[in-house]
């Protein structure tokens, strides 16, 4: 068994097992919970599409959600690790303040603290991949939520203004980028070839109000912006 | 047939039901419970820790995530409409004034405060579920930053809140130890047995075994149609992790050509095929030391790799569920002896 059982002196509740009145209450509490728990777990596999989507147990999931989002049993998601997907993909926020032009990567400031393989550091990245799936996924009320948070940070409690906001995606290397690729598909890092702009915004600030968000869905497209209007 | 069917299934419950009793009544002994409360209190604190530079950046009043805005986020309620939010986050953060600087501190340091005296084992009964709560509350006050290392965090605190997590390796033995004089190491003073332990014990390997078979099924979730690759079916998986240069801790993109893409297959295969073998395997205690054992090089493996350290060291951390007393006992042994 995996339980020794010590030949020392035993606790108050001892050496004992519990009543069979106890043991009863305590085994429907366990039958419920594990299957709470259980089908917490199992609606938090790889993300289906939504038309394949098991409809029991979606509907279970609901049911028991008071307890399982209580205790945190509905997972993220993450446990795959990764599919290959452009979600399991690393993502950034970066914001181009006031007076920069935005062609140079130097203009923009990467959204990010913490050193790497720590959680402080994976925060950023979840929110940068939060930002960038309903970003690209055509989701305007979740990225403009997000994006103003961004802008609010960063006007407001930085004090820096702000022009736009963009999510962008970091996209991996292929085995045949290391095995003989250009030199630019050899650098991981290299923008032109591995950061893909997945999402901008710009940020309108202005006095007393909160901030709001214009998302940029070509070149050019850009809010006009009020006379005197400042962070 | 009819009476033999009946006995059948009456032997069939007799036996469940003892197997059951035994399973999750047995008394157990509680200094693994203790060894857990110090390595889970540790995790804890350092998860709340990692809060501190960055209290403000997330939960001030101009921070990036306001609280109103989560649930919207979250797609969970419609705060637009005055409705209230349908999710049941609880959350000390949540409330209207916790965004305030003085409030946030107060918060984070008493949280702090708590589960260092849960690690201490101080008060653990009170202590642990109040350092549940303190980690609950940053969990639920941000879900969407919440990754693995947080699930496995929040279900080993959970479930150290049902057992005597203060019964050993606690700060008050081991100063009582030291002023009695007696050269006993508390560590080993009186060692106890309880069912509420064993209980406690159980649910968490019960639980992180779901936990491997959750995630050895959906590795193998993909499809080959256009839809999530399967890359942990070809064998793939492990190359986009290492791919990933922006969370990869060391860089292994050398393992692109033979034969180094063949150790790449075989170590994503063989991970999938851990964590489905591992909550099957793992019940036998002739096999289990051969498991842990490939766990702790599994996950050191996936830290480097991925860069989620504390999610592997957690993991780390929930497997010590699976060793028995015994072996606590003569490190303790050991210890006193130095």
């Amino acid at each position: 068994m995996i339980n020794t059982v010590s030949s020392a002196a035993a606790s108050p509740e001892g050496s004992q097992r519990p009543s069979s009145t106890i043991a009863n209450l305590v085994s429907l509490a366990l039958v419920i919970h594990l299957f709470c728990a259980g089908v917490a777990l199992y609606s938090s596999q790889s993300p289906a599409s939504p038309g394949d989507g098991n409809k029991l147990i979606q509907r279970l999931a609901r049911v028991l959600r008071p307890y399982s989002q209580l205790l945190n049993y509905e997972s993220s998601g993450t446990f795959f690790l990764t599919h290959a997907t452009f979600d399991d993909d690393d993502h950034r926020i970066e914001y181009l303040p006031e007076g920069k032009v935005g062609t140079n990567e130097a203009d923009w400031v990467l959204l990010r603290s913490g050193m790497r393989g720590t959680d402080r550091y994976f925060r950023y990245q979840r929110l940068a991949d939060m930002l960038a799936y309903f970003g690209s996924g055509q989701d305007d009320n979740t990225s403009s939520l997000l994006a103003a948070g961004v802008g609010t940070y960063v006007v407001r409690q930085k004090n820096e203004p702000v022009r736009f906001v963009r999510a962008r995606r970091h996209l991996p290397q292929e085995m045949a980028d290391v095995a003989g690729g250009t030199s630019a598909r050899q650098d991981p890092d290299n923008a032109a070839e591995f950061l893909r702009e997945v999402y901008r915004a710009q940020i309108i600030a202005v006095d007393g109000e909160p901030i709001s968000i214009q998302k940029v869905e070509e070149a050019g497209q850009v809010a006009p912006v009020k006379r005197g209007a400042s962070p | 047939m009819i009476s033999a069917t009946v006995q059948y299934f009456s032997r069939l419950a007799e036996v469940f039901g003892a197997g059951w009793n035994r399973f999750w009544f047995s008394p157990a002994d509680v200094i693994l419970i203790g060894v857990l409360r110090i390595a889970v209190g540790l995790a804890s604190f350092y998860f709340v820790t990692s809060h501190t530079t960055d209290l403000q950046t997330w939960f001030g009043p101009n921070g990036l995530l306001a609280a109103d805005a989560v649930p919207r986020i979250l797609g969970e309620g419609d705060a637009d409409s005055g409705a209230t939010p349908s999710y049941f986050r609880f959350s000390l953060l949540n409330s209207p004034t916790a965004s305030q600087p003085t409030a946030l501190w107060a918060i984070h340091i008493v949280s702090l405060l708590v589960i260092a005296a849960f690690t201490a084992g101080v008060g653990s009964r009170i202590t642990g579920v109040l350092s549940l709560i303190a980690v609950l509350s940053y969990v639920n006050r941000a879900p969407m930053l919440a990754g693995p290392f947080e699930s496995i965090l929040t279900m080993a605190l959970g479930y150290l809140c049902l057992g005597p997590t203060g019964s050993c390796l606690t700060i008050n033995s081991w100063l009582a130890s030291r002023r009695t004089g007696n050269g006993t190491n508390a560590a080993t003073s009186i060692p106890t047995s309880s069912w509420s332990a064993n209980l406690c014990l159980r649910l968490m390997q019960v639980h992180l075994a779901a936990f491997y078979l959750i995630m050895g099924l959906s590795k193998l979730g993909g499809r080959m149609d256009g839809g999530f690759s399967a890359t942990w079916w070809r064998g793939e998986a492990l190359w986009w992790l290492v791919a990933k240069s922006e969370s990869r801790l060391i860089d292994l993109t050398f393992m692109h050509s033979p034969p180094w893409s063949i150790v790449l297959n075989g170590w994503t295969h063989s991970i999938v095929l851990f964590e489905l073998v591992f909550p099957i395997l793992i019940w036998n205690r002739h096999v289990r030391p051969l498991l842990l054992g490939i766990a702790i090089v599994m996950w050191i493996s996936l830290a480097l790799v991925t860069g989620l350290v504390s999610f592997c060291v957690m993991m780390l951390i929930a497997n010590l569920v699976f060793v028995p007393a015994d072996f606590w006992h003569k490190r303790c042994e050991v210890a006193t002896a130095k």
